[in-house]
């Protein structure tokens, strides 16, 4: 599949149309369209569902969901964001360690194996919920960082150490290459796809992972994630009351943008492996 | 390739007597020896093309390795125009890269396949001889047309543009761009067509002549080995158990592995056709390794008692010509 | 699994078979690689035969194809491959793979592959690997007569008894290839289709491998198909020759004619590239490269390269002309009028 061909294609036009379009909705509508702050409680009335006025709706905390989404939204994606570029930086650096340091190879592979089977669960629950007072949320990014690097760790790990072996990076070093070119011009290329790839699944994952420790009650309840919302629609009973728009929107946008994310990632995979 | 007491500063490659011993088993604790006290010279006046004899298992590749520096023996010194390559400076050490260059048995493994294959000639002339694109250029379509190619067939293309004959010569022109005096061949054609070995080879010749280069071909293709080669060393299970010239090694191998292998080649040529030869097959290889004793014993048809206890030593036969095999023993 | 043939007719004919490679990019056929383009070739019975040529002339893909290991890309266009059982010839590519894989393959064809692995299931141990295949084949065969058996062949083939309990990777390259082919001969078939048997190990154990599948030849009077680029091969083991070129059979005959007395410009060229034991006089290669399949020159393939291309060459493609009883050649320059 070469480069015109992705393109063209509709899928991956219409994937990024969505990611783009979503992406700057929450950064644009809360600049220009939202007067009162979102995050306050009981600032309009509450339970009202959609209707002119209110587009998505009222919470019965009295937020107003059309103002609320966006930020919210926007909040989960700064999380995921950081969790991937910090994970992955980790994941790179620590691998490098791994595999081109012959004497330290076994003990950090060891240790990445390690890191691999803890639970990352429990442990970013008690963490978050231990330090929410002091932190913002794009720190929480980098709690959850501190798991999510290992698995791409292991899966870059293994493929440094096959690339290593391989008679070309052997060429390079005969050519006179420092090592630091070779691992420029040598591996990135074949790391490059793997980066790609683990970054946006890492995104993913760290949405994921603050939707699951919200909905445990363990994130900044105050501040408006999509995990917070759907926390507090949970709380306040709203399924069992019919307030379908307080839980059901939120989650839409949420879908939207992962399942068009995971498309984007699915069809650069596919180029990038040709 | 004389033994003993010599002056490093006479030879432009020395190697001298090195061992390079690996660990197996349960923890890697068992060794055995790779290379056991390997000693080979290249003369330093007149260039040479030194043909290495090894089957797979034989330690050709370490020491191969051993000479470019990537693996480091255990014991033994290996002298370059006199020089302890193990001990330069890292100044010198740029020189010995421009010196002593390599190429391998797969052309299509050499370069990245995600790269394209001109970009190793220029980092060779920008990293090993300083020089500037237009030079670089220059020099790089010069050493193309030496191999029967040229910089506009090359430039921007990468591996699976080419065959495996015109990628080998790319590599062997990426290897003597820098004009080195020792090149090292690692069964160069043994992947190419049959019909193409012949042209790879013929540059082989050329390279000695006309820029004065002296080879290292390492292979286990003995026909071959005979059409290239002035000398012969024949190793196995990294002892070196015969050297001499490519005369003398076809027309009297004295070694019995040497005659096995002598007796292997399979020819293009059906005069031999209806004989079938009776031959003992090797068993799982670490035995030969560690085995007290000549390590051929166990195949050997001339075997005596003594050959399975004590390692034989090297006897000289003639100048230049030595054997490591009990049968010569006075 | 019939294995005794009486008279000299072909056990296993070709006929005009036509077979490629379809490179496809979502569904649309982006380029076909014609590899056996317009084969024809006879094989006798208890003896073998080699077909010879280098990197990208088909040989493999036509040994796939009388085998019948034919699976996307690889496209059979047309032809059929004549298989002699119970002295009826039946078109293996009319047989439907599942009947071929139960009936034909291990009993009537064997193939060897060239690399072992493709073979040896590496969770398995060689006993069961053995057992199961001639579970498979639908042989209640006791397992002690089946270790008997691989116990007999190892040893006509030089590998060590302790091989039958290990694992494929603990063997050696050139042990394994040795397993698989006491495999390949453990139901004793009637043709065995080797696709360069020994071109991953070295010289000497190439040597006991090949001469141990010529005595089994001979004892069991099997019929042999060698596949390899290595002529030398070709002058041990042979009896008949068919030199392939870029998809075409170019040459056949007895391999004592071929070697002697080349026809072909392509067979005459590549035997005397060849470097023997003892030369050291400079000798010529072949120039240029074999040709793309996915477009092939028109007329002769060869003729791009051919110190002796007439113009006819460049036009039409030579017919098949009989020299003599089981001597042919495709080339303008044996051919009258």
């Amino acid at each position: 599949m070469s480069f015109k061909d992705l393109i063209k294609d509709r899928v991956f036009i219409v994937s990024l149309s969505i990611v783009v379009g979503l992406a700057l909705y929450t950064v644009i509508y809360p600049a220009y369209f939202t007067k009162v702050d979102p995050t306050k409680w009981y600032t309009y009335p509450q339970g009202i569902p959609p209707c002119p006025q209110f587009p998505f709706g009222t919470t019965l905390t009295g937020q107003n969901l059309a103002d609320l989404v966006p930020v919210a939204l926007r909040n989960s994606l700064t999380i995921g964001l950081t969790t991937a570029l910090t994970s992955t930086a980790i994941a790179i650096a620590i691998s490098a360690l791994a595999t081109l340091i012959r004497r330290l190879s076994t003990a950090v592979m060891t240790f990445i194996d390690v890191m691999c089977t803890i639970p990352p669960l429990p442990i970013l629950i008690i963490l978050i919920f231990t330090w929410r007072e002091y932190i913002a949320i794009p720190t929480i990014g980098l709690i959850l960082s501190i798991t999510g690097w290992a698995w791409p760790s292991r899966a870059l790990t293994s493929i440094l150490s096959s690339l290593r072996e391989r008679m070309f990076v052997f060429t390079a070093y005969l050519c006179g290459l420092p090592l630091y070119k070779i691992v420029a011009k040598e591996f990135m290329p074949f790391l490059m796809r793997y980066i790609f790839v683990h970054f946006i699944n890492l995104t993913l994952w760290g949405i994921g992972m603050e939707t699951t420790i919200s909905l445990f009650g363990a994130m900044k309840m105050e501040t408006p994630t999509i995990g917070t919302t759907l926390y507090w629609a949970l709380r306040y009973q709203a399924f069992i009351l019919g307030l379908w728009w307080w839980y059901l929107i939120p989650t839409l946008f949420l879908i939207a943008f992962l399942v068009s994310l995971y498309t984007i990632n699915m069809k650069v995979d596919e180029y990038l492996m040709t | 390739m004389i033994l003993v007491n010599a002056d490093v500063n006479n030879y432009l490659l020395y190697i001298d007597k090195i061992t390079k011993t690996y660990g197996y088993g349960l923890l890697g604790l068992r060794r055995f020896k790779a290379l056991d006290e390997v000693t080979l010279a290249l003369p330093l006046q007149e260039p040479e093309i030194l043909v290495l004899i090894g089957e797979t298992g034989s330690g050709k590749t370490t020491l191969l390795k051993i000479v470019l520096r990537i693996v480091t023996p255990d014991a033994g010194s290996v002298y370059y125009k006199g020089k302890d390559i193990f001990k330069l400076r890292s100044s010198e050490v740029r020189w010995y890269r421009r010196e002593v260059q390599a190429i391998f048995q797969d052309p299509y493994e050499t370069f990245n396949p995600l790269r394209t294959v001109d970009g190793y000639l220029f980092d060779t002339a920008k990293h090993l001889l300083g020089l500037d694109r237009k030079e670089a250029e220059a020099l790089i379509d010069e050493t193309l047309n030496f191999v029967g190619l040229s910089l506009s067939r090359v430039k921007g293309k990468k591996i699976k543009e080419f065959s495996g004959g015109e990628l080998q010569r790319v590599s062997i022109a990426r290897a003597i761009l820098t004009k080195p005096r020792l090149l090292l061949a690692d069964e160069p054609v043994s992947m190419l067509d049959a019909s193409l070995r012949v042209n790879i080879l013929n540059i082989f010749r050329e390279m000695k002549k006309k820029l004065g280069l002296s080879i290292i071909y390492v292979t286990h293709d003995l026909a071959t080995a005979y059409y290239v080669g002035d000398e012969m060393a024949v190793l196995y299970r990294g002892v070196l158990v015969e050297t001499g010239s490519a005369e003398d090694l076809y027309k009297e191998p004295l070694h019995p592995y040497t005659q096995l292998l002598m007796n292997s080649i399979l020819e293009p040529d059906i005069g031999v056709k209806n004989r079938i030869r009776p031959i003992k097959l090797s068993s799982i290889e670490i035995k030969e390794f560690i085995a007290p004793g000549c390590k051929f014993a166990s195949r050997c048809p001339y075997a005596t008692p003594r050959c399975h206890k004590e390692i034989p030593p090297t006897i000289t036969v003639d100048n230049r010509r030595y054997v490591r095999c009990w049968l010569y023993a006075k | 699994m019939a294995k005794t043939q009486i008279g000299n007719e072909a056990i296993l004919k070709v006929i005009d078979l036509d077979a490629g490679y379809a490179i496809k990019h979502k569904n649309k056929l982006v380029k076909f690689v014609h590899a056996v383009d317009n084969v024809s070739l006879e094989i006798r019975p208890n003896r073998i035969t080699g077909i010879a040529g280098e990197s990208g002339c088909g040989k493999s893909t036509l040994a796939k194809v009388i085998y019948g290991a034919i699976e996307p890309p690889l496209e059979v266009k047309r032809g059929s491959v004549l298989l002699k059982i119970s002295d009826e010839y039946k078109d293996l590519l009319k047989m439907s793979r599942a009947y071929i894989s139960r009936n034909i393959w291990w009993k009537f064809i064997s193939y060897i592959p060239q690399n072992s692995m493709n073979v040896l299931n590496p969770m398995k141990r060689i006993k069961s690997i053995f057992t199961e295949i001639s579970k498979f084949h639908g042989l209640e065969v006791d397992e002690e007569d089946v270790v008997k058996y691989i116990k007999e062949m190892f040893k006509a083939f030089g590998i060590p008894a302790e091989a039958i309990n290990a694992y494929p990777h603990q063997l050696s390259g050139g042990m394994r290839q040795r397993v698989v082919i006491a495999l390949a001969l453990m139901f004793n078939p009637s043709v065995v289709i080797a696709d360069e048997p020994t071109t991953a190990v070295d010289v000497v154990t190439q040597l006991g491998i090949l001469t141990a599948l010529k005595e089994w030849q001979k004892e069991k009077k099997t019929t042999m198909i060698i596949i390899s680029h290595d002529m030398g091969v070709h002058a041990y083991m042979d009896d008949d020759i068919a030199v392939m070129y870029a998809g075409n059979i170019v040459e056949k005959g007895s391999v004592e004619d071929v070697f002697e007395e080349p026809l072909h410009p392509y067979t005459k060229l590549l035997i005397s590239s060849l470097i023997r034991k003892g030369e050291k006089e400079f000798k010529w290669g072949i120039s240029g490269s074999p040709p793309d399949l996915s477009n092939p020159p028109p007329g002769c393939r060869f003729h791009p390269r051919c110190p002796y291309a007439m113009e006819r060459c460049r036009r039409e493609k030579p017919p098949i002309t009989t020299i003599d009883k089981d001597r042919i050649v495709s080339c303008w320059l044996y051919e009258k009028g």
